[in-house]
């Protein structure tokens, strides 16, 4: 490798090999807390969901009640793995353009411990009867206080190492990575000052709290996954994006329309209307940047030649690619005037929710771990488990969206008759409410049988300085026995 | 080409331009509005909401109740809310200026609770319903807030305190409310948003005619 005399002081170009080593700990680390996160959350989300159709169940204890268990499954979700697992993949993904060794990889250590405590002390609180009553937020101030301060030292090492990049042109994945990364946090302030803790007079603070739970969907976990997807997509086809110009767009237009979507969560509530009307509209332009996403998806992917499409990402990609289409236009399906008359206010914003965060972001961010874990362990997982994992995740997300979504066709049309009574209305969802549970037990299921193959990895990958630390105990043992022999004792 | 500066800008720009339009000029708008007159609000409307009902305000949250119960009517033209009795008018920002936190709800398992104050008035009915929906709405599927109630084995002769539930449980026990499910029904009872305002008229009620934004001017 030459080193050019007018860099000096930067950091020279550093081989895959020492890249992928370099992110190894602090990577896995962020992922193993991911995966922690997201079963005890698919747990929370099997209890919650059984409430929803057997009410006497477990209905003694406070600690679980519906109202506690529901925000907490949530929250789990969105900070605890997708929050944890876009950051790990984030780390590695700029080091790898960055062409450097991870920075800062202590500063990853702290942060995500902070950002597990954080999370863990939030659901307790939740738990204790603390929420805040705001969607998507409900982990009081401390607990997102303390997450925010965890995501910060992380975010830190990300943006550092890619200050100190030797390639001086960004590729997108990049682009997607810094538009993310810097929104968080302008987001969390945002919500959590103006909703909760110097709140806002009346319905306003209804308005900032849209606007996080608008924004974390859209300017945080959106454009990490996006990032994800633009990196691995090359690497899982052998051929280049068809298009950085689309891709840029996509990021621009993502950006603006994204930021302006939030009050579409309010539409038909309380606000004067010109505010629904920008938040709906700006919801409608998104479809611009799905577009420009999915015609780059399609034509780098399938276009051309057949070209080998493999790599254990791959099925993650396209699942999650066509879940994120099917995501945005259920959701831009239902604000318009005549769908929202049935569809507002019933189940079928929880199916689009569960669509977007489980079936777009948490499946390609669950392609991100398998694929990244690979490099940097310099393993394999066993195919036969990752295979069952996403034919579980495919047939659970289906059935959990699936029932929420026909839900809502079904209470909505009940509903918009008023002699029918609320009773026989909601009486009527208990079939797509006991689809869910199962769905969601389905998804549990296979996520379960992909940790035990990442724990196995884990352990194989720690099994040389396992065996070193018991044999050094052992030999201590031994010395210390050996001298109390000499001694005569 | 460095472009990580071009980034930062152009994100900071799309939040601070949304942050402007969606937060601060609403802001200026409906974060300025004061108590509207209106007939019978003595100390103007929204009546504040003090002691038993303001903890129960506190429980309401705490439990999740938003998780299933919206506390938002709509209009005519977006839904059959107010064909439902759920309410006579649909809610304005008005209703909600002196809530924190504001709990609109965003999905419907259960009815809707704007004018619940209305509907169901009767405390010892609303005890029940918490205690165990179905002795009150057979079939629903709200779920029980036993955690809210003391069951006590009642000792030789003692007869049921004055709160108990009458007739909800076996000979030689009573359930008892806990604070909180009291307070938490002299919240719901409080929950009333129907008074006509300027800008969401009740058909055939006359309206002060100020606008809420307007200072009144003093009367000859």
């Amino acid at each position: 490798m030459a080193s050019h005399a007018h860099d000096i002081g930067k950091p020279e170009r550093v081989s895959v090999e020492l890249i992928n080593q370099s992110c190894r700990w602090p990577v896995l680390m962020l992922f193993a807390g991911a995966l922690l996160w997201l079963v005890l959350g698919l747990l929370l989300g099997v209890l919650s969901s059984v409430k929803m159709h057997a009410p006497a169940f477990w209905a003694n204890c406070e600690w679980v009640t519906f109202g506690r268990l529901r925000p907490g499954f949530i929250n789990v979700l969105v900070y605890g793995f997708a929050t944890q697992a876009a950051l790990g993949s984030a780390l590695w993904i700029v080091a790898r353009l960055s062409r450097i060794e991870l920075l800062l990889g202590g500063l990853v250590f702290a942060g995500g411990l902070l950002l597990n405590a954080g999370v863990a002390v939030g659901l307790l609180q939740i738990l204790a009867g603390q929420s805040t009553g705001y969607a998507w937020m409900e982990i009081p101030r401390q607990g997102a206080a303390v997450i925010t301060a965890g995501y910060l030292l992380i975010a830190l090492s990300a943006l550092y190492t890619l200050h100190r990049r030797t390639e001086k042109e960004l590729y997108i994945s990049a682009w997607f990575l810094v538009g993310g990364l810097l929104a968080f946090p302008w987001l969390m302030s945002i919500g959590y000052l103006l909703a909760v803790v110097n709140p806002l007079r009346g319905v306003m603070q209804s308005v900032a709290a849209a606007y996080l739970q608008n924004g974390l969907m859209h300017l945080w976990l959106t454009p990490m996954a996006l990032a994800l997807t633009y990196y691995l997509l090359p690497k899982v086809t052998g051929r280049e994006i068809h298009s950085n110009q689309a891709a840029a767009f996509g990021f621009w237009t993502l950006i603006l329309f994204g930021a302006w979507s939030g009050t579409s969560l309010l539409a038909g509530g309380p606000v004067p209307r010109w505010i629904e009307g920008a938040g709906v509209s700006a919801k409608w332009l998104l479809i611009v940047p799905v577009a420009a996403y999915a015609s780059n998806f399609i034509l780098t992917a399938f276009a051309g030649k057949r070209g080998a499409r493999s790599g254990i990402a791959w099925p993650f990609l396209l699942f999650g690619s066509l879940a994120y289409v099917a995501f945005i236009l259920l959701d831009i399906y239902g604000t318009f005037q005549g769908p929202a008359r049935t569809l507002s206010l019933t189940p079928y914003s929880m199916g689009v929710t569960q669509l977007g965060l489980l079936g777009f972001v948490g499946m390609i961010l669950l392609g991100g771990i398998c694929h990244i874990t690979e490099k940097v362990l310099d393993a394999e997982f066993r195919r036969p488990a990752i295979l069952v994992q996403i034919l579980f995740s495919l047939v659970g997300i289906l059935m959990v969206v699936g029932g929420y979504v026909v839900s809502g066709f079904v209470s909505g049309a009940k509903l918009a008759d008023p002699a029918i009574p609320f009773v026989t209305a909601s009486r009527s969802l208990l079939p797509f409410f006991g689809m869910a549970t199962l769905g969601f037990s389905v998804i549990l299921l296979g996520q379960l049988v992909f940790v035990a193959g990442f724990t196995k990895l884990l352990l194989h990958a720690t099994a040389d300085s396992r065996a070193g630390f018991c044999s050094w105990c052992c030999d201590k043992i031994e010395t210390g026995s050996g001298k109390k022999a000499r001694a005569g004792v | 080409m460095n472009q990580i500066p071009l980034i930062f800008l152009g994100v900071f720009a799309a939040i601070a331009t949304s942050f402007w339009g969606l937060l601060i000029v609403p802001q200026s708008q409906i974060g300025q509005l004061e108590s509207a007159r209106v007939d019978n609000y003595l100390s103007g409307y929204p009546r504040p909401r003090t002691g038993l009902a303001s903890q129960g305000a506190e429980t309401y949250r705490a439990n999740g109740c938003v998780e299933c119960h919206t506390l938002q009517v709509r209009s005519k033209t977006q839904g059959t809310d107010i064909q439902r009795g759920w309410g006579t008018r649909r809610t304005i920002a008005q209703d909600y200026l002196l809530e924190s936190p504001v709990q609109l709800g965003s999905v419907r398992l259960g009815p809707d609770l704007t004018n619940v104050g209305r509907r169901q008035s009767d405390s010892l009915t609303l005890l029940r319903k918490l205690y165990n929906p179905r002795l009150v709405s057979e079939g629903s599927l709200m779920p029980r807030y036993e955690y809210l109630f003391t069951k006590r084995k009642l000792v030789g002769d003692e007869r049921a305190s004055k709160d108990a539930l009458p007739r909800d449980t076996e000979p030689g026990y009573e359930i008892v409310p806990k604070p909180e499910a009291i307070a938490l029904v002299a919240y719901l009872q409080s929950l009333v948003s129907d008074a006509p305002l300027f800008s969401a008229p009740v058909l055939g009620v006359k309206t002060n005619r100020t606008s809420t934004a307007a200072p009144a001017k003093p009367s000859k």
